[in-house]
């Protein structure tokens, strides 16, 4: 089957008025501030550090490529951007003033050698090396697939836990908490429920003093969870995945059945994985009070959150 | 090319196709950047059987239908003239309204139309995908996408039509017999 010819074609067969608006529209087009503002909040949200270095040179054949790149498929691959060499993971640690006094933790995983040492965390110590932004290398087509395991894009997690928690368990906002005291706990009212669905703890902003005598703790739990950070963040995202398939094939019942089953294992992605869990909520009518419970805790321990005008959303739409 | 470059190169590709996929104005920035994000996650993915233009509008697309299912939208005109694109800064005022009339005009015809339709519309019309591509994208047989724009195509032209004619009624001026010819009726 061959496509029409398009309406802002001479011969597309179209109105003139029609084809005259339809040629002259070039649609809404974002002022630099709007998108510097959605790029500010990107870096913010990938972890892509301000001001990084010049992205490698695009291969050979992507040059050769490059003047036809409107015309042929390129595939493009992402790729650390942290030289060449992929061995091990390395984790970093860093400390992030967020605006209002609390601190953020975020922990970026990147590919690097493996003699690369790790940073413990200190109000004192300089920041650490930002991580370069990950780059796009364009290969001409037919180009194979990246398997997952080559090419992982740097990962921010929303807070790590007080050093007397197991790394990746939530620990509880205070405002969470608040919150959740705040409302009668109905959840033996309704048996149909788990337990772990009521107002739950949310993965709290680190505070100030977290990291003050306990630099070996974070440390030596970083350093042993090594090997398998990787796969606890690789098991939540898949996790994450298949519980948003499920909710775009309107099943929320598989949804939250893979988004509570277990404890998270790590406090990554814990963001996500709470939006989630309230859309999955909000998508059953006799949970729809719970939803709305659990999005305005999230609301409040999450203000600059990018998921924030999603679960917003979702509690405007249950009233 | 690193990411930044990725992203200004596509930011008003997906900025606008968002837009004319009905996300309302004052969450386009949430919107984009949520595109973005997922672009970012998937790029290990992307096997450039498409181009990355047409591989982000189909990104567009499920984000804007996720959006459009959670949320109720309610265009408020009055407040989001504040939001409005503020077009090429150099282009004269008269050419700036004109612009952004034509964008008010598209996205009220636009909302006339079924939402299904309507992303095929403006795929196919406006951001130029093949109907090949755009089966793809929305998960529908080309026969199916070729339908729904030939529904589009009709909604689009009739609601056009009744516009102008509101516009000369509203003005006082005789209704057009030619556009009422075209609706079967006559003057």
């Amino acid at each position: 089957m061959r496509d029409p010819i398009r309406w802002r074609e001479a011969d597309g067969g179209a109105d003139p008025e029609v084809r005259a608006l339809l040629a002259n529209d070039r649609g809404p087009v974002p002022s630099s501030e709007e998108a510097s503002s959605v790029w500010s909040g990107l870096q913010s949200r990938l972890d892509l550090a301000p001001g990084s270095p010049e992205a490698p040179p695009v291969g050979p054949a992507a040059k050769a490529a490059g003047g036809l790149a409107g015309k042929i498929a390129l595939a493009v691959v992402l790729v650390a951007g942290v030289g060449a060499g992929v061995h091990g993971i390395r984790s970093l640690q860093r400390e992030k003033a967020a605006p209002g006094g609390q601190r953020t933790a975020y922990v970026a995983i990147p590919k690097n050698a493996p003699s690369a040492s790790v940073r413990e965390p200190s109000a004192a110590a300089p920041r650490p090396e930002p991580l370069p932004t990950p780059s796009i290398v364009a290969r001409a087509a037919p180009a194979p697939r990246v398997r997952a395991a080559k090419s992982r894009p740097v990962e921010r997690v929303a807070s790590l836990a007080p050093s007397a928690r197991p790394a990746g368990a939530p620990a509880p906002s205070e405002g969470a908490r608040i919150e959740a005291r705040a409302k009668p706990d109905t959840r033996a009212e309704d048996r149909s429920l788990p337990s772990s669905w009521g107002p739950s703890p949310l993965p709290a902003p680190t505070p100030a003093h977290a990291h003050e005598g306990t630099v070996s703790s974070p440390r030596s739990a970083s350093l042993e969870a090594q090997p398998s950070l990787t796969n606890d963040l690789l098991h939540e995202s898949r996790r994450l995945a298949r519980a948003r398939a499920a909710l775009r094939a309107h099943d929320p019942d598989r949804a939250l059945e893979l988004l509570e089953k277990g404890t998270p294992r790590t406090a990554a992605l814990a963001q996500e994985r709470e939006a989630l869990t309230i859309e999955a909520l909000a998508a059953k009518p006799e949970h729809r009070a719970l939803a709305s419970e659990r999005a305005l805790a999230f609301m409040r321990a999450y203000p600059q959150s990018p998921y924030r005008a999603r679960v917003r959303a979702l509690v405007l739409e249950g009233k | 090319m690193d990411f930044r470059a990725f992203y200004d190169e596509h930011v008003a590709l997906v900025w606008r196709t968002l837009f004319r996929l009905g996300t309302a104005k004052p969450d386009l920035p949430d919107a984009v950047q949520e595109v973005f994000v997922v672009a970012f996650r998937k790029l290990p993915e992307f096997e450039g059987r498409s181009k990355p233009s047409t591989w982000l509008v189909g990104i567009c697309h499920r984000v804007a239908s996720d959006r459009r299912r959670l949320a109720h939208v309610r265009r408020e005109i009055g407040d989001e003239r504040a939001l409005l694109d503020r077009g090429d800064e150099r282009q004269n005022p008269e050419q700036l309204a004109q612009h952004r009339e034509r964008i008010e005009l598209v996205d009220e015809l636009l909302s006339e139309l079924r939402p299904e339709q309507r992303e095929v519309f403006v795929m196919f019309e406006l951001e130029e995908l093949s109907g090949k591509e755009i089966a793809a994208i929305v998960g529908a047989p080309l026969k199916t996408v070729f339908s729904r724009l030939r529904l589009a195509r009709e909604a689009f032209a009739a609601a056009l039509a009744l516009r102008r004619q509101e516009s000369k009624r509203a003005l006082g001026a005789p209704v057009a017999a030619t556009a009422l010819a075209g609706r079967g009726q006559t003057p």
